[in-house]
């Protein structure tokens, strides 16, 4: 088994695995196709279910429920989400954010937009910090305002996936339309922009799931590692990395999403992903970084 | 080895949790709430 597992991540083939992970979880998570029959969204003892990415629950698609959604709601209600601590520790406490790079559906778009060509920016690290802020205030103000406030003032996730459709298909939810919609649609579309121009500005500075899950890369099974002999501190891995960070400076970075590109892209063949200590991803041959990769 | 074998104790302690909420019927909560249109989510309040 350790055989098979070393051979089939051991190639180039990373990035490429890691765009097929991404694609096939998108289409489990959001694979309710039943609703071009029926207009409506999907009912059913699936949604009991909450992974640990940013996905709305009320998306027409959406077979799971939003773990953010969920902890607003408990903080509401008053109970301790035991259930949504346990799923996301327990899958933190195994992949650490790797769920960021393999899973989100939220995070496939952005990657995609990412690859339209054009001129690309740099978020300043200093905003990376913004994600505890947003998920502090959501804790806080769920307890106190007794509203699910991350959903309703801000989520372009829940914009996107679940407002636009139901208000083009459900002619009566237009008229209850409030300024609230207005400025959840202009964040989404700023976003969006944004998408296309910086790698991932959703997660790195608003995604309340990714500050919560980036703790347990300190002490995941999945790890980065990186060897200090090889590593001539080129700083190719920020620049393949879709979360602009130098993993050589920091292999447990609290923003690293475990997605492979930096053990792909660099040139010195120094940085390894293990698993309990396993290496399950290593290069064989030198490789050359990609144009597409090296964009920005 | 030390910081391997508290991984492994968190990992007890996380599937505890979680057992804990199935326990007390939090995946039905989650299910009834994710079962809801969420009008905040829209944008309808």
């Amino acid at each position: 088994m350790r055989n098979f597992i070393n051979k089939f991540f051991s190639h180039n083939n990373l990035p490429q695995l890691n765009w097929f992970g991404k694609m096939f979880s998108f289409l489990i998570i959001n694979g309710y196709w039943g609703v071009i029959k029926n207009p409506t969204f999907y009912q059913g003892p699936l949604k009991g279910i909450t992974l640990p990415v940013l996905n709305c629950y009320s998306c027409p698609l959406a077979y799971t429920s939003c773990p953010i959604g969920l902890m607003q709601h408990f903080l509401e209600i008053r109970l301790v989400p035991y259930y949504l601590i346990g799923v996301i520790s327990t899958i933190g406490v195994i992949f650490g954010q790797a769920t960021c790079g393999w899973v989100c559906p939220f995070g496939l778009l952005q990657d995609i937009l990412y690859k339209i060509p054009g001129r690309k920016l740099r978020i300043p690290h200093k905003l990376y910090y913004m994600k505890y802020l947003f998920l502090l205030v959501t804790i806080v103000l769920s307890i106190w305002m007794v509203s699910p406030v991350f959903c309703k003032y801000f989520c372009p996730v829940g914009t996107l996936e679940a407002g636009l459709p139901h208000i083009i298909w459900a002619p009566e939810f237009r008229p209850l339309l409030t300024w609230i919609f207005g400025l959840k649609f202009a964040l989404m579309i700023i976003f969006l922009l944004l998408f296309v121009f910086t790698k991932r500005p959703f997660c790195t500075t608003s995604c309340p799931m990714g500050a919560i899950l980036g703790g347990f890369n300190k002490v995941s099974f999945l790890q980065m590692h990186v060897s200090a002999y090889k590593c001539t501190k080129c700083d190719i891995c920020r620049t393949v990395c879709p979360m602009d960070i130098s993993i050589w400076k920091n292999p447990k970075d609290l923003d690293c999403i475990r997605c492979g590109r930096c053990v792909v892209g660099c040139p010195a063949n120094a940085i390894e992903m293990t698993f309990r200590g396993v290496k399950i991803a290593k290069l064989n041959v030198n490789p050359t970084p990609r144009k597409s990769d090296t964009q920005g | 080895m030390k910081k391997r074998i508290g991984a492994l104790i968190l990992l007890l302690i996380s599937i505890a949790v979680l057992l804990i909420g199935i326990k007390m019927g939090q995946i039905e909560e989650t299910s009834n709430k994710g079962n809801l249109i969420c009008l905040d989510c829209i944008g309808i309040t």
